[in-house]
């Protein structure tokens, strides 16, 4: 289920950031990743609610820092992977 | 930390001051890029000018402006403001300025829009806060579609942007969609 999830991210992260899919990790974030600027942090952050089809609230979005974290907060909204 | 008033996880906004006036601030608005989509500011800044900006606004009681700053570092890195609030219908225009480069990456400039609608819904009980942009201002729509705000109109050649005119555009979060989205969880 997260195996998928993430491939699902990194297919997003992917096409925000115009850099190829198998250059992201769990640790990718704006310190490591160069065009992960403000403008791409917010377009990453709408991408991903309409891939997933959830809404993050404003905690969130200053939340999702790092693919680690995306993940987490993705597993949490998601009825389906929610336990 | 000093004098915070809302606080985020990597910036918190306080009052500003006359240290901020003597800091980096005045640059900001001398800058091209930063200004290129401002209503104002034409003319080169000055430390003086900016004294007297601070002035009139501390003790305006229709502009909220406070200061962004770095929690890890006490680095004032730019402005945001509430304007034009208007106390019986409730509603205020939002505006922001991250003005040191090093800060525009990652989630900085929308934790400190997201504190600004926070400190406009929850402290000061505002129903409605506008924002307009010129049609060219990428940030300022994604900032926009971020935060789920409503187009609501625009006007028609508005802005000169590049010696081009350009549709302002407006649009508008109302306080009980921005609380249904920041509630689901409670």
């Amino acid at each position: 289920m997260k195996n998928k999830i993430e491939e699902r991210i990194k297919n997003v992260m992917s096409a925000v950031f115009e850099i190829a899919v198998d250059k992201f990790d769990e640790d990718s974030s704006p310190d490591n990743i160069e065009s992960w600027g403000s403008l791409n942090h917010m377009k990453l952050i709408v991408s991903l609610e309409e891939e997933f089809n959830v809404q993050f609230t404003d905690d969130d979005i200053t939340e999702l820092i790092n693919m680690k974290l995306i993940i987490a907060v993705l597993l949490e909204k998601l009825p389906v992977y929610r336990s | 930390m000093y004098n915070p008033y809302m606080v985020g996880k990597q910036i918190y906004l306080r009052h500003p001051t006359e240290e901020d006036v003597q800091g980096r601030w005045h640059e900001w608005f001398s800058d091209e890029e930063i200004t290129k989509f401002l209503y104002e500011k034409f003319w080169p800044n000055t430390i003086e000018a900016q004294l007297e900006f601070y002035k009139s606004f501390i003790d305006s009681r229709d502009r909220l402006g406070l200061s962004i700053v770095a929690k890890s570092n006490d680095k004032h890195i730019g402005v945001t403001s509430l304007m034009d609030i208007n106390w019986v219908h409730r509603f205020a225009t939002i505006g922001m300025v991250i003005g040191e480069r090093e800060y525009r990456k990652g989630p900085v400039a929308a934790e400190a829009f997201g504190l600004m609608l926070r400190v406009a819904f929850l402290r000061l009980n505002l129903l409605n806060v506008k924002n307009g942009y010129c049609s060219s201002n990428i940030n300022s729509e994604a900032l926009n579609r971020l935060f789920k705000f409503k187009r609501v109109g625009q006007y028609e050649n508005w802005c000169s942007i590049d010696g081009q005119f350009e549709n302002l555009i407006i649009e508008v979060l109302d306080r009980e969609s921005w609380l249904k989205r920041n509630m689901q969880n409670d």
